[in-house]
């Protein structure tokens, strides 16, 4: 078993809504052999047609119109077909096809809702889910499904149309096909590309042969650029020359003007100098008239220097003084104050020790006053607590007496309730029925007896009525001569005399029967009556029932007064305490009444009286507490007083204390004072013995600054008189320089080089010139050399794709006339191959060891061994068991090759088969497709069913297919 | 942080015995072995979260014994507080229609974070952030855990819608039980353009589906392969990945698993005499141990019957003290895993071609451009045919210079 052979196809459900006779079937396949079973004509085809409908997209042959398939049961537009199957890849699909008038539509749907529409969509994804090898509709035709007696007839066909029948399955048309169609139209591509390609080497070729020329070319023109090139340098050295010197002349000339610049600026330098020498001189006779003016003012300016020290110290030290004297001024003044306000606090204090004597002369009065005002307190609160306990006392008693009260109603109304409840029922019971009952029982105390009497009667009656019955028969009877015993006609019996007899006794009879009837009819009324008394009797009987429950009903509520009664005597003799003897359930409750009423008077009046006296208690209370608020408010009073002077003390103690240390601080500051004036006379005295020396000392001031100059403008002097030497000196030096330049170069000479040095540069730019053509012509030529060797190169490629081409040409060629002999090849091959693997299964089906020959003209011949040598029947010459049998080696061996599918249908099989045939296929057939995962067999015989896993019964109603799954 | 990642466990897989052996049985515990141990070592080594890229279960439906061993493992990684990130694959995922999955299950019971995308009524393929009980994304330590599951051929799609979405700045993570391959005849994978969205959006793709190791750098792709053998043909290494974000290196280590011996043997005529020589030839250089799975090929030429009844053969090893014997035939010259992937037809094509002097090396290329054009062919799409042929021709001629 090959791996890409172990895949799994399964048909599970076709569903067919009005297709063909089919209105709405649903087809249910399992794994294994599935029987689809039906007469001719029931459908059973129809079936197969759809799947390969569905499938590979199968028509009929022929004319046939795709509308056709529509049912012609009913008015509808369409068709359905929907085909569910396990693919190869082991997911589930289903393929949807529906067909109106003029087309039929194609969707396919796989398990996990992905979706694909329109023909060739869905067909290129079918070959591959059903695993189709070549092309699916012949595959499937010929290969998956055969076709009634195809089974054997195919192998008995003529030459021509066996060849025709296998060529187009094993497809060898093809080779040819694709020989003449796509190899040769490479082939011709291949023959247009060769002839581009020879056009394209010639013209290349032409134009490589231009190469070597080119070549000397570029030698000549090389040589000519080097002879440039060495001319361009012999100029250019020259020229190098001649600008040095030029240089040269030129840089002498340069330096020329800055040595004139240098001496210029020297002799700027020299008049300067002189001017500061004149100044200088100036300066000193100045510094030393100055000089003398201060030898003679400088007694005098000494003296004031000193004098002004001195003064100096005298306002030092009077500012120092000056803060202690204006402190002894507010010290003084302080004291002042201090005094003042210790005799105001002191006059405070004697008036509020006044006011204090007076409060507490207040407070006594008031304190007397309060305690009349408790002792009168204390006596209205005796009286108020007996008034209470009088109080309490009724209050109690009204308590009591209101519970007993209650009592006494609630009994007194359960009394009333019972009497009246007792008197109602003794009226109910004022009427008794017994002797009334009694003298009814006694009217119909002879019922039963009339009863039994009055059947007899009635019994009695009966007979004499059956009597006369049969007595007037037996009359009539004789009459025609008939034996009443007999029921025939006797002899014995004559009619004479006979309806006298009959007569006589039949009225005896009848008179009897008058007589009993009268009976009756007393005896009914009779009984009628006693039956009218005996159902006013159970009424009454009702009645007296009614009686006795009330009776009963009676003693239960007098029973319950009693138990009240008696309950309520210890409460009447509590009530005879209260109220006297003589106390009666009825007059209690309004005596009582009474009773309470009165209590209650006296409950009312003391409430009166303890209402007074609280009154009077609150006034006397509300008296005293104003008493006591006032002494309340006279004690604060007081005690502020109090506190304010003994604050005003302190103060005065504290003041006396600082006016003590003042003074002492006074007396100290005093002597300051004096020494204060003392010093301001001395300032005076010294101010007057200055204003003597100031003018002498001004003057000295005036001239101080320029006499101590005179030093350090005698040195600047001397310094300007040394360097005007030596600049005079430089002067000589660069004038010598200058002279010595100015001789060492000539205009003219400068010009003449210039001159030169433009004629060799003219020279040279026209060598350069030269030599650029020069190079840009050998550029050019070797580009073009380069650009004919990748031409060269291109040829070479050419040439070796020529080469490619025609060895492609020689390929090709061979290949056509391989396939051009393909065919037969192939199909000779087919038949060894499939003939061997029918013998492989042939043998083991039938352990015979013969072998299948399948020769070129697709004869079947069936080589058997007999002893060494082997006899040979061709395929027609076999029994028709044995047909069957090889038929099916090479279908099964067919199928195994071009349906990766494991799945094969077979439509009625057995017909047209002999017995022998069809016994064959029975037996061979399922074996053969033993590994098969499905097979479908369609037949209108039973021939397969014990063998069956599936078994689907097809019948016709009214012409309408009917499918019976499993 | 470190994540550790393994897909395919298929716990609770019982494959069909032989009469010989205890197989089923035997089998049945070595997947909670191999799981067993990837357990312990995330505790032992204290990883920060647990990664399973599709098909913990072998099966949708479980047996309470299953389901309770599954439990106990991934109890001890909750007690460590390693995080369980989960796809469903295809062998344990649900129908839409059938309701609830026992990873579902898990899910509530907070053992493991089962991320699924979310499809809108429209057709719309979006990642919800997890929001408690359910949801496509979830953040753990600053990674972002994206889980797309088992989407078979659909996959591509997925893959451009969660593209979309993806924030390059974010370390991204995401689980996909698929794995890459070169042509799509394993259903369920994909090929490297289709995550192409992708690319330099994520730091690690973690795959499945695929039993063996896989590993394209890259693209940041990775497949562990399954623990123990799902079947006994499936070869190259197996095992897990530990993988770093902050130095973005892996770790590959492998998985606890039965010991198993393969040998080959090549035939010329088929005949039993033949083989018979050959297999004791083959038993010798790879004796048979006790418990083993053993291997055998048998590759016998284009057109030869091979007459030995196989089952006999697998028995003869069984009775040598192999748990589990298989043998299989391949046809033609190529590799087993050409041969593997290869389509009949491309084979018998290779066959015709073979003999063409001109393209005799070049049987296999050719066959597969045959593929192609017919392809093109169906849609007269000439330009594609053309450049098919021009490559071909390409890499033919790139052949003989390189054989020169």
């Amino acid at each position: 078993m090959k791996y890409w052979k172990a895949k799994i196809m399964l048909i599970k459900k076709i569903e067919l809504k009005n297709f063909k006779s089919h209105v709405d079937s649903v087809v249910k396949f399992n794994r294994g052999l599935n029987l689809v079973l039906g007469l001719n004509g029931a459908g059973k085809t129809s079936i197969l047609q759809a799947i390969g409908f569905a499938l590979v997209g199968i028509k009929e042959e022929g004319t046939f119109k795709i509308k056709e398939f529509m049912t012609n049961f009913n008015e509808s537009e369409f068709a359905i077909v929907k085909l569910s199957f396990v693919a190869n890849d082991g997911m589930e699909y289903t393929v949807s096809r529906k067909i109106d008038a003029a087309r039929a539509s194609w969707e396919l749907l796989s398990e996990n809702d992905l979706k694909w529409k329109g023909k060739a969509e869905v067909l290129e994804k079918l070959v591959q889910l059903v695993g189709i090898e070549g092309e699916p509709k012949k595959v499937y035709k010929r290969i998956i499904t055969a076709y009634q007696n195809d089974m054997t007839s195919v192998f008995l066909d003529d030459t021509s149309k066996k060849k025709e029948f296998f060529n187009d399955l094993f497809n060898t048309k093809i080779y040819k096909e694709i020989s003449s169609v796509e190899v040769k139209k490479y082939l011709d591509d291949l023959k247009i590309e060769k002839a581009k390609v020879e056009t394209k080497i010639e013209s290349l070729e032409d134009e490589i042969k231009r190469i070597p020329a080119l070549k000397t070319e570029l030698l000549n023109v090389e040589s000519d650029l080097k002879d440039a090139n060495e001319k361009a340098i012999t100029l250019g050295d020259q020229k190098e020359d001649k600008r040095k010197g030029l240089e040269e002349l030129k840089s002498l000339r340069e330096e020329h003007k800055k040595v004139l610049v240098d001496k210029k600026r020297l002799e700027e330098s020299l008049q300067g100098a002189e001017k500061n020498w004149k100044d200088a001189k100036r300066r000193l006779k100045e510094a030393i008239a100055a000089k003398e003016v201060c030898e003679n003012t400088r007694s005098h300016h000494e003296k004031f220097q000193s004098l002004e020290e001195k003064k100096k110290d005298i306002e030092i030290k009077r500012s120092k003084l000056e803060s202690d004297v204006k402190k002894l001024e507010g010290l003084e003044r302080s004291l002042e104050k201090m005094q003042k306000n210790e005799s105001i606090l002191t006059y405070q204090n004697s008036l509020m020790s006044q006011s204090v004597d007076k409060g507490k002369n207040k407070i006594r009065e008031i304190e007397e006053k309060v305690s009349s005002k408790e002792k009168e307190l204390e006596s209205l609160k005796a009286e108020k607590a007996k008034h209470e306990k009088e109080r309490e006392k009724i209050s109690r008693e009204v308590e009591n007496a209101e519970k007993i009260e209650k009592e006494v109603k609630s009994y007194s109304s359960s009394l009333k309730t019972l009497e009246i409840r007792i008197n109602e029922i003794s009226k109910r019971m004022s009427r008794t029925y017994s002797d009334e009952i009694e003298k009814l029982r006694l009217k119909i105390s002879s019922l039963g007896e009339k009863e039994k009497k009055l059947d007899d009667l009635k019994s009695q009656r009966a007979a004499l009525e059956e009597n006369s019955k049969s007595l007037n028969a037996s009359k009539s009877s004789l009459e025609t001569g008939i034996c009443p015993i007999l029921q025939e006609r006797c002899l014995n019996v004559s009619g004479k005399n006979t309806q006298e007899y009959f007569e006589e006794k039949i009225k005896n009879v009848e008179e009897k029967i008058s007589t009993i009837s009268l009976n009756i009819k007393a005896y009914e009324t009779s009984i009628n009556e006693m039956r009218k008394t005996q159902s006013d009797l159970q009424v009454l009987l009702i009645k007296e029932k009614d009686n006795s429950k009330l009776l009963e009903e009676l003693k239960k509520h007098e029973d319950k007064r009693k138990e009240i009664l008696e309950e309520f005597t210890p409460i009447l003799s509590t009530l005879s305490n209260t109220l006297g003897n003589g106390i009666t359930v009825e007059s209690a409750v309004e005596e009582y009444n009474d009773f309470l009423k009165k209590l209650s008077v006296d409950l009312q009046k003391t409430y009166g009286d303890l209402k007074a006296l609280e009154d009077k208690i609150e006034s006397v209370g509300k008296e005293m507490s104003s008493l006591l608020e006032d002494e309340k408010k006279e004690k604060v009073e007081i005690k502020k007083y109090q506190s304010d002077i003994s604050k005003n003390r302190s103060q005065i103690s504290d003041l006396k204390i600082k006016e003590s240390v003042t003074s002492s601080e006074i007396e100290e500051l005093s002597k300051v004072k004096v020494e204060f004036e003392d010093l301001k006379s001395q300032s005076d005295i010294v101010s007057k013995d200055m204003s003597t020396s100031k003018p002498y000392h001004d003057e000295y001031l005036k001239n101080i600054n320029t006499a101590r100059n005179v030093d350090r403008v005698q040195k600047e002097l001397e310094e300007i008189e040394s360097h005007g030497r030596k600049m005079r000196e430089e002067h000589k030096k660069i004038s010598a320089e200058e002279e010595k330049l100015r001789k060492s170069y000539n205009d003219e000479t400068i010009n003449s080089i210039e001159k030169t040095i433009q004629k060799l540069d003219d020279e040279l730019q026209k060598a350069t010139s030269e030599k650029g053509k020069l190079e840009e012509r050998a550029n050019n030529l070797k580009l073009e050399v380069e650009k004919l060797n990748e031409k060269k190169k291109e040829a070479k490629n050419k040439k070796k794709k020529l080469d490619t081409l025609n060895a492609k040409l020689r390929f090709t060629k061979e290949l056509r006339t391989l396939l051009d002999t393909m065919g037969p090849e192939m199909a000779q091959r087919y038949r060894n191959f499939i003939s061997l693997k029918a013998t492989q299964r042939y043998r083991n089906l039938t352990k015979r060891p013969d072998e299948i020959k399948w020769n070129e003209d697709y004869e079947v011949h069936l080589l058997s061994p007999t002893g060494t040598t082997h006899s040979n029947r061709r395929f027609s010459l076999l029994s028709g068991g044995e047909q069957m049998i090889v038929a099916l080696s090479i279908r099964a061996a067919l199928t195994e090759t071009f349906s990766k599918a494991k799945f094969a249908i077979f439509d009625e099989p057995t017909v047209n088969l002999d017995e022998e045939r069809r016994r064959s296929l029975s037996e061979y057939l399922p074996k053969l497709f033993e590994n098969m995962d499905q097979v479908i067999v369609v037949t209108h015989d039973d021939t397969f069913r014990e063998m069956a896993e599936n078994v689907i019964v097809i019948e016709k109603e009214n012409g309408v297919s009917i499918v019976k799954n499993g | 942080m470190k994540f550790l990642h393994c897909s395919d466990i298929h716990l609770g897989r019982k494959p069909v015995g032989s009469a010989f052996s205890e197989y089923a049985n035997r089998r049945y515990e070595d997947y909670f072995k191999a799981f067993n141990y990837i357990v312990r070592f995330a505790v032992e080594n204290n990883v920060d979260a647990f990664l399973i890229s599709g098909d913990l279960f072998d099966r949708r439906e479980l047996s309470p014994d299953v389901l309770e061993r599954a439990e106990r493992d991934l109890e001890l990684l909750r007690k460590k507080n390693i995080p369980v990130v989960a796809i469903e694959g295809n062998h344990d995922r649900i129908f839409a229609i059938e309701g609830r999955s026992w990873l579902e299950y898990l899910s509530r019971e907070k053992l493991l974070y089962l991320l699924r995308p979310k499809v809108s009524e429209v057709g719309e393929i979006s990642f919800p952030r997890w929001d408690g009980s359910k949801g496509a994304t979830i953040e753990i330590k600053g990674v972002k855990f994206y889980g797309v599951g088992y989407q078979g051929f659909s996959f591509p799609q997925y893959f451009q819608a969660l593209g979309k979405v993806l924030d390059a700045s974010k370390v991204n993570v995401i689980l996909a039980h698929t794995s890459i391959e070169k042509t799509d005849i394993v259903p369920g994978c994909v090929k490297a353009e289709d995550l192409e969205p992708l690319m330099k959006k994520c730091d690690y793709i973690a795959g499945g589906h695929i039993h063996t190791k896989r590993v394209q750098q890259e693209r940041n792709f990775f497949v562990p392969g399954a623990p123990e053998y799902w079947d006994v043909k499936e070869k190259n290494e197996k095992g897990f990945f530990v993988y770093d974000t902050e130095t973005k290196e892996f770790e590959f280590h492998r998985s606890l698993k039965r010991k198993k011996i393969s040998a080959a043997i090549s035939l010329e005529t088929g005949q039993s005499t033949e083989f018979s020589n050959r297999f004791s030839e083959a038993l010798k250089s790879n004796p048979v141990e006790k418990g083993c799975l053993y291997v055998l090929e048998i590759r016998i030429p284009f057109g030869t019957f091979f007459e030995t009844n196989l089952s006999q053969v697998e028995s003869d090893i069984e009775e040598k003290g192999a748990l589990k014997a298989y043998a299989f035939t391949t046809i033609g010259k190529g590799t087993v895993e050409e041969s593997e992937t290869t389509p009949e037809i491309d084979i018998l094509e290779e066959d015709v071609i073979s003999k063409n002097a001109t393209f005799a090396n070049y049987s296999k290329k050719i066959a597969k451009a045959l593929e192609n054009l017919k392809r093109f062919h169906r849609e007269k799409n000439d330009l594609e045919s053309s450049d098919a042929l021009d490559k071909l021709f390409d890499e033919i001629l790139e052949g003989e210079d390189n054989a020169d």
